[in-house]
């Protein structure tokens, strides 16, 4: 189980004196205060201290809630970048990502097939390729031409 | 008693009206109209717009089985590359269509081929837009397999687990670029007749079984009525054939490997 933080607990407590209309009862001795440094999980203050980057020791923002949403491996963050992987390695689909095929799917398809079907009668009527002479072997397609010919000298 | 009045007492149309309802209902209800629309259909007595329906609608419509009931979200953005699957498919019923109506003018014999498109040109109504469609369809078939083909591998979605239709969509495109070469020699003009003698000397370079790979495209020695007769069943009957096997392992394998592939 997730462990609550002390500075949320306590502000909790308070709210519920408040509703109850008496007065925040005072945290334990044994609960740690703001100012004592334990509200900074273990793991953290070590990673903090071996990095040389002095820990936080006062104010009730120095409590770091755990992360929601984690990688599928238990990173949460990508390496190289600042975005929290599980805003973006999604390991679980969600309702939202998936449309029914009638109407969204096939109705991009039959207007795909309806402008094929018009591109291809338009460009039909327009453009007309007929059959060359009937075939024969005795006469090429085209009239051949010497190599110079492509080159601009008159020989041929 | 009562109602015995009423009905009387109905006007005509009224009583052709509540005629056709009771009908309706009867033949709604009976085993001919149920057995023919599943459950789902809007045909049936009591639709109603549920995704319960909708779903019904897929698996129980033959044509609708070419999808899934849900497709990813992504899959219906509008891309550059949207439906090139879909239309390359598209393209291929366009040709079939298109190929028909030609067939009905079309003999495959030496003496009959050329005058026979002649005339498709000049004596039959809509025969020259109808051929020019089936010419400038097979090379947007051609085009738009060969774009199909490159999104898939440069989006890398040929990758696993979808190698297996990756092979399936190779053979398609050879088979697509079979179909559009064995249809150049059927005009059986001066193109056809030097492009093919092209092609058939190139296939004669085969190594080891080169001549005898020339002389069974070709049907004898050059080309001649053998080779128009046994490139027109190639490309009306057998490789149309084939490709439609293909095509049904591609679609079924698209579903089996988990749709569309997904944006990287």
């Amino acid at each position: 189980m997730t462990e609550i933080p002390e500075h949320l607990l306590k502000r909790s407590q308070e709210a519920k004196a408040n509703a109850e209309g008496g007065t925040a009862p005072v945290p334990e001795s044994g609960g740690a205060s703001d100012d004592d440094g334990e509200t900074i999980p273990r793991s953290l203050l070590e990673q903090s201290q071996q990095g040389g980057v002095a820990a936080p020791t006062s104010g009730g923002v120095a409590t770091i809630a755990p992360p929601a949403m984690a990688g599928p491996s238990g990173n949460t963050h990508r390496l190289l970048t600042v975005v929290k992987s599980g805003s973006i390695q999604d390991v679980k689909a969600n309702p939202g990502d998936k449309v029914h095929v009638w109407p969204h799917l096939l109705a991009a398809e039959f207007t795909a097939a309806l402008f094929i079907t018009a591109f291809s009668i338009v460009f039909s009527v327009f453009i007309t390729r007929r059959c060359l002479s009937w075939r024969t072997t005795t006469r090429p397609p085209i009239r051949p031409k010497r190599p110079g010919t492509f080159l601009g000298s008159k020989n041929y | 008693m009562a109602n015995a009045i009423e009905k009387s007492k109905q006007s005509l149309p009224d009583k052709l009206r509540q005629g056709a309802t009771v009908a309706s209902d009867w033949m709604q209800d009976s085993q001919f109209w149920t057995s023919i629309f599943r459950p789902g259909s809007i045909f049936r007595k009591g639709y109603t717009d549920s995704p319960r329906n909708r779903s019904y609608v897929v698996m129980n419509s033959v044509l609708y089985h070419l999808h899934p009931v849900k497709v990813k979200r992504h899959a219906v953005k509008v891309s550059y590359t949207l439906c090139l699957g879909g239309l390359s498919f598209f393209l291929f019923i366009l040709l079939t269509v298109t190929g028909i109506f030609l067939m009905f003018f079309y003999r495959p014999t030496a003496a009959a081929a050329w005058s026979d498109i002649e005339s498709l040109h000049t004596q039959v109504s809509f025969g020259l837009l109808v051929r020019n469609m089936h010419r400038w369809t097979a090379h947007l078939m051609v085009l738009s397999v060969f774009l199909h083909m490159a999104r898939v591998f440069y989006h890398g979605a040929y990758k696993a687990p979808r190698e297996f239709n990756w092979v399936v969509g190779v053979m398609l495109l050879k088979l697509t670029l079979l179909l559009s070469f064995t249809g150049y020699l059927l005009p059986w003009d001066q193109l056809s007749l030097w492009a093919v003698t092209v092609g058939t000397n190139m296939m004669g370079f085969t190594p080891v079984f080169g001549d005898q790979v020339r002389f069974v495209l070709l049907g004898g020695k050059q080309i001649g009525a053998e080779t128009l007769l046994r490139w027109y069943v190639l490309h009306v009957l057998m490789l149309p054939f084939v490709l439609v096997i293909f095509l049904a392992i591609h679609f079924w394998r698209v579903r089996k490997d988990g749709g569309i592939s997904g944006p990287l």
